[in-house]
């Protein structure tokens, strides 16, 4: 059983990724919308409108879809009783993540020097996702080697 | 001198590295400043120009970028890394060379793995720079303790 959950946990921070990919995608496509426009108030209000749908992607896939897989990867990373040390780092993704909104919200209200650690944070959180991914990889020689392992006790 | 030129390439991939992380932090600074806007040509172009300043900088930095990464093919020369390291150096002027292309590409949906290839880029980069670390101290083996 430990070893499903160890399966569904490489699984799920490979997703928690491709997510945070997307992010990366879907922002960079509504500025560049916005900085390929033509320089008038015109074209540009008109971009902004067409950036639209590429910017609401990116918050709903960053305010639902991302914190529901960090979510579900504590969860995991309790189920399949990986070490404190793994739990906790999963756990900083939610941190990383709740700074991350904090980030935005400033944005929005217009503390842009601050607002703009919002894409470094997004690193950070990519950083931490890539490190799950590598270091908890449960497949083939490496996961049969874990499955070893956890015929010893993990947590104390 | 080689390990100088080694040193040198660590420090070059610290400053590159750094460079990447401004470069997020002025695209976002960019981005902020016309989603703040309120909802009307006349803030959103304002939006616009104030955030132009900032992606300046974020294309000023980008080209400095790819200088630092032909000093750092040059360094990976100098300090006869191995060729996997040197070859790997010149995958990043070549990505860095792409990320120029997918910035003037015309087409948004095209431009847009801009930021994705960014990843790519730092990734390669945090690579590089941690696996050639020059920094170490060296391993004390057959050292006896007194």
């Amino acid at each position: 059983m430990t070893d499903f959950f160890r399966k569904a946990y490489s699984v799920v921070s490979v997703l928690l990724l491709v997510e945070i990919l997307a992010q990366f995608y879907f922002i960079a496509a509504a500025a560049f919308s916005i900085w390929l426009a033509e320089d008038n108030q015109k074209s540009i209000a008109a971009a902004f409108e067409n950036a639209g749908p590429f910017a609401g992607l990116h918050a709903m896939n960053g305010s639902i879809l991302v914190p529901a897989t960090i979510l579900v990867l504590i969860g995991l990373s309790f189920a399949a009783r990986y070490s404190w040390r793994t739990t906790g780092l999963t756990a900083l993704l939610a941190a990383a993540f709740i700074l991350q909104f904090a980030l935005a919200i400033a944005g929005f209200a217009g503390i842009t020097p601050v607002a703009g650690l919002h894409a470094v944070n997004a690193l950070v959180i990519l950083g931490l996702a890539a490190w799950t991914v590598r270091r908890n990889w449960a497949f083939g020689e490496r996961g049969a080697r874990a499955q070893a392992a956890v015929a010893e006790p993990v947590r104390s | 001198m080689v390990s100088n030129f080694r040193k040198a390439y660590s420090v070059v991939g610290v400053v590159l590295l750094l460079q990447y992380f401004l470069q997020l932090y002025f695209i976002a600074a960019a981005v902020f400043s016309v989603w703040q806007a309120n909802d009307n040509q006349k803030d959103v172009y304002a939006g616009f120009k104030n955030g132009d300043k900032f992606a300046g900088i974020h294309a000023g930095n980008g080209d400095l970028a790819g200088i630092m990464i032909i000093i750092l093919v040059i360094l990976s020369f100098a300090a006869r890394q191995p060729w996997r390291t040197t070859i790997l150096s010149g995958v990043l002027f070549v990505l860095i060379f792409l990320q120029s292309i997918l910035a003037h590409t015309g087409i948004a949906l095209l431009s847009a793995l801009h930021g994705v290839n960014a990843l790519f880029l730092i990734g390669l980069t945090g690579y590089l720079t941690g696996a050639n670390w020059a920094f170490r101290r060296p391993a004390s083996a057959g050292v006896t303790p007194p």
